[in-house]
């Protein structure tokens, strides 16, 4: 094989992109992911259940200035911004519940967490949408402290 | 070569001075740290001597106002808006008006005075006036005020906010002290007292601060070494006939990229334009090459200088492969632009010819750069022959792409059924 094709495989190779199937396969996917997402911070596992043609919405009151309507790689970014300000400690779903008509599954959830070492717990309103036969996160919301 | 020699001397220079400036940035963080509360305590005192003394300057002005409006006023006799005349100014910020002893207001001219403007400090909820005034000979009183903005986080002058302050606000001394505030007096008078309050960062804040503009220091100094050192390598890489050799131009490409990569060190963390942090953009397609709209921009910019260096380099390449790198230039252009999408809170187009924010012409120019280092790349210099390569190639995806959209658009008129 010639030097030039070679160098033209490995750039064709290089750029194109990897198609990760972003979204929750079922429901316990999801719970299992924000679980870990939300119980030991780790943004990767949410942001896996984030369409990424979509936007989430986000909103943590007291914690991160901003929020609103954001992309799959912002919502990465805000997220890792929030588990560097707090340490979360636990995430125990409270209530479940599937509203078919609108294709949605709420999950209110208490998440305890640590800011600035001090222990503290808030509600966590999570809303996943049925997109096909995958689970999306559409919206995470915290109530204020 | 001597140019050449001095050229690199000045880079290491730089780089040089770049390591001496980050070691004096972590000692003074260090000094910072260990003596915080007297560091502190003196930041504050200097800025409250350097507020004061801009409160008098505004004194001053407006007593020299006040008395040459007074000096006109009293020199012959005004109808009513012979006065309103007197009054005018267009001075930003500052108003003037005739009030009669009892306070009732005869003319007035420029800022809306909200309060009564029988002390020298005066408030209303977000303003602080002050307010200086000269007593006409028919007895009633002229005034002359600025309007100074004393909004909760502004930090209009003569507030201001750094790396030691988060916050002030001016009061009378009825204010609740908030946790953590520190309390001065700016101006005593006999009918009025100003004091303002400040609110300092905490001790990690400062020192955090402290060592992030260091390291922006040293990031912006190696991007400039780097940048200069890509020019003077340039310039020397070419061959007797003109011709860009390969060698120098692919240091270049290395320099402009050691430029781009040691502008990643930069953190901005008062943005008021919100171009560098990911919340009206921010992508992972470039990893941190894309985390804002301003990286973008740096790296259309030195993505832009790379294709520029490598320019002529790459003409001399085979056409097929030429095709191949353009098809994929072509590919990850249309994913940048479909992920700008998906990832940004603004559009990137302007609905009008100039852009609405400074973030949306970041991401404009930085879109713009993308694409005209792609064009860049299909420069074309070669024969008539082998330039047919690119038509033939054009005509053969026609009829699948013809298939495509003729699909795409039955798909659009017929109704569901």
């Amino acid at each position: 094989m010639k030097r030039w094709t070679r160098i033209a495989l490995l750039m064709t190779v290089a750029l194109t992109p990897l198609t990760a199937f972003a979204q929750f396969k079922d429901l316990d996917v999801a719970m299992g992911n924000l679980t870990r997402g939300f119980g030991s911070g780790d943004a990767q596992a949410i942001v896996s259940g984030m369409a990424s043609d979509d936007h989430v919405q986000l909103q943590f009151p007291g914690l991160v200035p901003d929020s609103g309507m954001f992309g799959r790689d912002q919502a990465a970014y805000y997220l890792d911004g929030l588990f560097n300000k707090v340490k979360p400690v636990s995430f125990e779903p409270l209530n479940q519940r599937k509203v078919s008509s609108e294709g949605q599954y709420h999950i209110t959830a208490r998440w305890t967490i640590q800011v600035a070492g001090k222990p503290e717990a808030r509600d966590l309103y999570v809303i996943l949408r049925n997109k096909g036969d995958r689970w999306s996160v559409v919206s995470v919301r915290s109530a204020s402290q | 070569m001597i140019r050449s020699r001095t050229t690199f001397l000045a880079i290491a220079v730089a780089v040089a001075t770049a390591i001496c400036l980050w070691g004096v940035s972590a000692w003074h963080a260090n000094r910072v740290a260990t003596s915080f509360d007297q560091e502190s305590a003196k930041h504050f005192n200097d800025d409250v001597v350097h507020v004061r003394a801009e409160v008098k300057e505004i004194e001053r002005q407006l007593d020299v106002r006040a008395e040459h409006l007074a000096a006109r006023i009293d020199a012959r006799q005004h109808s009513l808006m012979g006065l309103f005349h007197i009054l005018q100014s267009s001075e930003p910020n500052r108003g003037a008006r005739i009030v009669t002893p009892n306070g009732a207001p005869i003319a007035w001219w420029g800022e809306d005075l909200r309060a009564l403007g029988i002390k020298t400090y005066q408030f209303d909820t977000t303003n602080l006036y002050i307010i200086r005034a000269h007593t006409l000979k028919s007895g009633d009183i002229v005034q002359a005020f600025a309007r100074i903005d004393n909004t909760p986080g502004g930090n209009a002058p003569p507030r201001h906010i750094d790396e030691w302050v988060a916050g002030s606000v001016f009061h009378g001394g009825f204010l609740r002290q908030e946790p953590g505030a520190v309390r001065f007096v700016v101006e005593k008078r006999p009918d009025a007292t100003l004091w303002i309050d400040i609110t300092p960062h905490t001790k990690i804040d400062v020192v955090d601060r402290i060592r992030k503009n260091g390291r922006n220091t040293v990031a912006v100094l190696l991007a400039i070494a780097a940048i200069a050192a890509a020019i003077a390598v340039r310039r020397t890489g070419f061959s007797p006939s003109g011709r860009a050799e390969a060698r120098p131009t692919l240091l270049a490409v290395l320099f402009v990229i050691a430029a781009r990569s040691a502008l990643l060190a930069v953190t901005v963390i008062d943005d008021p334009l919100r171009i560098f942090r990911f919340d009206v953009y921010g992508s992972k397609l470039l990893g941190p090459f894309s985390k804002s709209p301003f990286d973008l921009l740096l790296t259309g910019i030195a993505l832009f200088a790379i294709v520029m260096l490598a320019g002529e380099w790459l003409t001399r390449l085979r056409l097929m492969l030429r095709i191949a790198v353009m098809l994929v230039a072509s590919y990850g252009f249309v994913l940048l632009a479909e992920n700008l999408v998906n990832n940004s809170r603004i559009s990137s187009i302007p609905d009008h010819l100039v852009p609405t924010s400074t973030a949306q012409a970041v991401l404009l120019v930085a879109v713009m750069l993308f694409g005209f280092a792609l064009l860049r790349l299909a420069k074309h210099e070669a024969t008539f022959k082998a330039s047919l390569v690119l038509p033939i190639a054009l005509a053969l995806a026609r009829s699948p792409l013809r298939l495509v959209r003729s699909g795409t658009s039955r798909d659009a008129v017929t109704p569901p059924s």
